[in-house]
């Protein structure tokens, strides 16, 4: 398995545990609805999607002899800025929703999840051929 | 990678940018950053968890699925296609419902026929390799 997959799988498994626990934590003490979106992407953002982006990244056809996976750079900005990403809106998202948002902070994060999905799908669509 | 593969999982990532786009504008919204867009939010989990999620894991699962000893390897060749055309259409009717009355739930039952249809047509796929030769 490449370095990178290795990174997103393990990422994933990470924010499947931190997901879990914040909304079981946030159920216990009466902030489910505070947390309840943020819970939610922490799940289908940082475990489910990245799960998905850790594996094609391993087992999609090859882009190239030179390049098997696609340019190594692109895969790698998608991970930085899929996990940034996540962990700034597990900080912002709930603020927002406590009434006191930090603008800054939900643009950095919603940037930087769509710059990794954008990354993705560069890297993936050629990936994506009939052979 | 089957052709139907190709064109599953090509739109899959479509529908992954267009729902972090608008997933993008929603958590801005939140911050007062730019107008909020009512009903944005079933657009973007229509486009997120069927157009994303559950496409790319028809069309990963369609191409890598164990093959059929005899027949077509995959099955009939209509099934994923009209999978793909099941599946498309309902999430659009699903993430227009959000601006025309009563679209939601049609478009969710369509989505849904294509489940079916590839559940029914690739689900005998699951097996051990080799146990209906």
């Amino acid at each position: 398995m490449p370095t990178i997959s290795r990174w997103f799988v393990r990422s994933a498994l990470a924010s499947l545990l931190l997901g879990l626990g914040l909304g079981a934590a946030s159920g216990w003490w009466g902030g489910a609805g505070l947390l309840a979106p943020t819970v939610l992407h922490l799940l289908v953002v940082g475990w489910l999607t990245q799960m998905v982006f850790g594996v094609a990244f391993w087992l999609f056809p090859k882009y190239s002899t030179d390049q098997p996976r696609g340019p190594e750079w692109l895969a790698w900005i998608c991970w930085g800025s899929l996990n940034v990403g996540v962990l700034v809106r597990v900080v912002a998202e709930p603020l927002a929703a406590a009434g006191r948002p930090v603008p800054a902070a939900l643009i950095v994060s919603a940037l930087l999840q769509l710059v990794a999905a954008i990354a993705f799908a560069v890297n993936t669509w050629p990936r994506t051929r009939a052979r | 990678m089957p052709r139907p593969s190709v064109w599953l999982i090509r739109l899959a990532l479509l529908h992954l940018v267009a729902a972090g786009l608008l997933g993008a504008w929603l958590l801005m919204a939140k911050g007062a950053v730019v107008p909020p867009i009512p009903g944005g939010v079933v657009a973007h989990a229509a486009m997120a968890l069927i157009g994303w999620l559950v496409q790319m894991t028809v069309g990963v699962g369609y191409w890598i699925l164990p093959k059929y000893a005899a027949g077509p390897e995959r099955g009939p060749a209509w099934a994923p296609w009209a999978t793909l055309g099941l599946l498309n259409g309902g999430i659009v009717l699903a993430a227009l419902g959000a601006w025309i009355p009563g679209g939601t739930g049609p478009g969710l039952a369509l989505a849904g026929l294509g489940l079916v249809v590839f559940v029914a047509t690739a689900g005998p796929r699951v097996k051990a390799f080799g146990a209906d030769r």
